[in-house]
């Protein structure tokens, strides 16, 4: 027998949270410089360029925090969804049809300047949520498994987006290209300085992880997600309607992934592009965000900026160390790994085994 | 009929003193008894009595504190099943541990078969089984479309096949439908015929005196007393089982009963899984009464519950709440209408365990005024609620910010029964409140019933143990199968009268069979 045995913790204190995630990112790390030595790049070589060519660099910080955007909408959103025990993998999906729905309004709506943005902004809210509208309305109702369902849509969402720009959307004046027409200027997000930075995103995304956190600890709403989340047995007993509950906090947690594609569309490409470029796996990599700030949508903005740095880095990879930028994809894997194999570090903890005083521990 | 082996082998399997403890409680309490070969031994015994716990010392699940076993005059200590197996204990679990998706031979071949080509020879040997017993095998079935009848059979097969020489069967008639068990009894026969030893684990009278040699009573952990069974009948195994009525008590209500204020006719409801399980039960409730349900688990009590707090919808049948329709409401509903419930899983339905105290001391009652306003909760009236609720009901926490899950199990209770009795309600719902709990905390749970009913609320008891019912309610509905065998007065039953009609036997009010 082991000398030492698992004991279980009351609630993780936030050190200790912090702790644990710090070391999960840490050994997701390591795991990546192993996969640079395989590549036969020294790792410490490695990330010295890639710290300095992101952090240490403004133009490159501009590009981590760039990429941060989106995965800080799409997180932010789907923690609360998590907090719930709604398990939305369809950010990806949620966050293509928002930016499509904003494209719509900047390519054929015709709205004076002053209107445009902030109708292109509530139309990818709406048909984000919508999106999600679906599989919360089969789970609810007919209790389909939304992990499959939201997975599903985002699909549908690929392959709708691939159609308008190969057919009715496509620019007329761009040959053979598969894309929209470039947004007229008011349909455009402004960017601090010559970086791609859309600083108006950036605030929409720490406005709405302060929205969600007060969801969540000062509403009655909050209080009944979190206990559907918890224990959906007492939440029945409670008499929380889970109808109503589930389509409210799908109606913002998909929302906030359509917010991210507007911000996409209007900040970056200034036109509907194809899925592959226009979102890189955001929606995917949010959950990573979700699950690594531990469902906490303030914490959700910093592990935004530590996957958004992933990803950013992949550019650095694939420039100045002639690494395929793939590797990304792997470290936020690692990082996903480690985040779900540290889980039992917050809940139990080691202690050593007292002397066996009765048999009846032998079980 | 019973072809015993001469007095000179030993016994298939003897326990001698066996103690088993846990955290506040005997579940064991210096337990003698014996199987011989060829003979079937049954242990009867209420829910609680000890009758699972010392099954799973039998079979290497947990280890005795204190005691002996010897299995074949040899002394044996089984660390896990694997060694009770080895040493020729079988159990067929009330639950089945079959793999459904497969078929009935990779079943069996799990159990029992050599690493390489597993099911090879399993023809054979399970042929001979069946030639044995006298029944049919499709080893190329699946098992999830077989009856439950056919997949005991399996685990019969299964214990056999790994040379089981005594075996444990676990309420193995709770599954089966009469013909089943019927089928099930002329397997036990043979076994008997064959040498096997039967440990044979039920509540129920009747197919204890129809198939078992031998009768162990076990009550409060302890034996109450063994019988052949040619030397007992019914009604001392019922007294046996429930113990003689002692001085329960009682304190009778202060005054007599109010205006009716539930009506409950001919309700229906189904289990989860679809099947009947209220197949048509009437009774009503008295402002300030308290009505006990009596039964043995599994005949209703847990659907009556969930259907009276709106948790399960009825099939049939209505529910009257203070001369209204209320069948079909939603729980809200029904909490607005002052129906509280103390549910029986009070760790994962009765609190929320992840979240604080305060929380779950206004769950349910975070809709209204103070604690809701206008959507926003007002977390300090929630602290000032929790404040209140933690001195008047005596909650021992580390502190009100505390996880529900830190506290013991009584302090849980106090939880839940601070939280539902604290807005005056019209209908309390109790199921087994104070199951687990000490003495302390079943006392107070007991005089805060007792007050509810004193102020006028109607209280609707469900227990499995009969002191608690005799001492708290006036009267007592008995389920059986889904329908109520009758209602009789607190005051001028016993145990033995219910025991009877637990077990489905219709009573004339205060006789005694």
């Amino acid at each position: 027998m082991l000398p030492f045995r698992l004991e279980k913790r009351g609630v993780p204190s936030a050190g200790l949270i912090w702790g644990v995630s710090l070391a999960a990112v840490a050994v997701a790390m390591l795991l990546t410089g192993v996969l640079f030595a395989f590549f036969g790049v020294p790792p410490i070589e490695a990330f010295r360029t890639i710290v300095e060519r992101t952090i240490l660099d403004a133009r490159g910080l501009s590009e981590v925090v760039r990429r941060a955007i989106p995965l800080m909408l799409a997180g932010v959103g789907l923690t609360l969804a998590f907090r719930a025990n709604f398990w939305n993998i369809g950010a990806e999906g949620q966050l293509l049809i928002g930016a499509t729905a904003a494209s719509g309004i900047a390519l054929f709506s015709g709205l004076p300047a002053g209107a445009m943005l902030p109708t292109m902004l509530l139309a990818a809210f709406l048909a984000g949520a919508a999106w999600g509208l679906l599989p919360a309305l089969l789970k609810t109702r007919l209790g389909v498994n939304e992990i499959i369902t939201t997975l599903m849509m985002n699909y549908v969402a690929i392959y709708i987006v691939r159609w308008l720009i190969n057919g009715p959307w496509k620019g007329p004046s761009l040959g053979g290209f598969s894309y929209t027409e470039r947004f007229a200027p008011e349909a455009v997000l402004p960017t601090i300085g010559t970086t791609r930075l859309h600083w108006p995103t950036l605030l929409l995304a720490i406005a709405l992880a302060l929205f969600v956190a007060w969801l969540l600890a000062r509403t009655r709403f909050g209080f009944e997600a979190r206990m559907m989340g918890e224990s959906p047995e007492a939440a029945r007993y409670a008499g929380v309607n889970f109808f109503k509950t589930t389509l409210t906090l799908i109606l913002v947690s998909a929302g906030a992934a359509g917010l991210a594609g507007f911000g996409e569309v209007a900040g970056i490409h200034q036109r509907l592009v194809d899925p592959g470029s226009l979102s890189l796996g955001y929606g995917y990599t949010a959950i990573i965000v979700a699950l690594l700030a531990r469902k906490n949508p303030v914490a959700a903005l910093v592990t935004a900026l530590l996957l958004g740095w992933v990803a950013a880095s992949g550019d650095v990879m694939k420039i100045s160390l002639g690494l395929p930028s793939q590797i990304t994809g792997v470290t936020s894997g690692l990082v996903l790994l480690s985040i779900i194999g540290s889980e039992p570090f917050l809940r139990y903890r080691l202690v050593r085994r007292e002397p066996a005083r009765t048999p009846s521990e032998a079980i | 009929m019973t072809v015993r082996a001469p007095a000179s082998t030993p016994p298939l399997l003897e326990v001698q003193n066996i103690t088993k403890r846990f955290p506040g409680v005997v579940a064991n309490d210096r337990v003698n008894f014996t199987v011989r070969p060829g003979e079937v031994h049954a242990l009867l015994g209420e829910n609680g009595a000890g009758k699972t716990t010392l099954m799973h010392m039998l079979y290497g699940l947990q280890a005795p504190d204190g005691g002996t076993m010897a299995v074949g005059g040899r002394p044996a200590r089984f660390r896990s099943p694997n060694d009770a197996r080895a040493a020729g204990i079988g159990l067929v679990a009330q639950h089945f541990h079959l793999a459904g998706r497969h078929t009935v031979a990779e079943n069996l071949a799990l159990a029992s078969s050599p690493f390489w080509r597993p099911t090879r020879q399993l023809q054979d040997r399970v042929g001979q089984i069946e030639a044995t017993y006298g029944f049919e095998l499709d080893l190329n079935a699946r098992v999830n479309q077989l009856s439950p009848g056919q997949q005991q059979r399996i685990e019969i097969v299964k214990a056999l096949l790994q040379g089981a020489q005594l075996l444990i069967l676990d309420e193995p008639t709770s599954v089966l439908t009469p013909q089943e068990a019927e089928r099930l009894f002329t397997v036990i026969d043979t076994m008997r015929q064959d040498g096997k030893g039967i440990i044979f684990i039920s509540h129920k009278l009747d197919e204890v005196m129809r198939i078992a040699d031998r009768i162990t009573v076990l009550r409060g952990g302890a034996v109450a007393g063994t019988r052949n069974v040619q030397d007992t009948t019914t009604s001392e195994l019922a007294r046996l089982m429930v113990g003689r009525s002692i001085d329960t008590g009682r304190q009778a209500r202060t005054e007599t009963a109010g205006r009716v204020r539930l009506t409950v006719q001919d309700l229906k409801a189904n289990r989860a899984s679809g099947e009947p399980a209220l197949r048509g039960v009437t009774f009503n409730i008295h402002a300030g009464e308290i009505l006990g349900v009596a039964g043995v688990a599994g005949n209703g009590q847990a659907e009556l519950t969930q259907v009276l707090t709106g948790l399960t919808e009825p099939t049939g049948g209505s529910v009257t709440l203070d001369g209204h329709n209320a069948s079909g409401l939603t729980v809200r509903e029904l909490f607005d209408r002052g129906v509280v419930h103390i549910p029986e899983d009070r760790n994962h339905m009765g609190v929320v365990g992840g979240m604080r105290i305060t929380e779950n001391l206004v769950m349910r009652r975070h809709r209204s005024r103070p604690f809701n306003r206008r959507g926003r909760l007002d977390w300090q009236a929630v602290d000032r609620h929790a404040d209140d609720a933690i001195r008047d009901y005596q909650i021992a926490a580390p502190s009100k910010h505390a996880v529900t899950r830190e506290l013991s199990g009584g302090n849980v209770q106090k939880v839940i029964l601070a939280r539902e009795l604290s807005g005056k309600p019209g209908l309390v719902v109790a199921s087994h409140p104070s199951y687990g709990l000490d003495v302390a905390a079943t006392e107070l749970t007991h005089d805060l019933l007792r007050q509810q009913r004193d102020e006028g609320a109607s209280v609707l008891l469900v227990s499995e143990d009969l002191d608690e019912l005799l001492k708290l309610a006036d009267r007592i509905l008995v389920l059986y199968q889904g329908e109520a065998v009758g209602v009789v007065d607190a005051e001028t039953s016993d145990r033995e009268t219910l025991g009877l009609m637990m077990a489905g036997r219709q009573v004339a009010q205060g006789a005694s069979a």
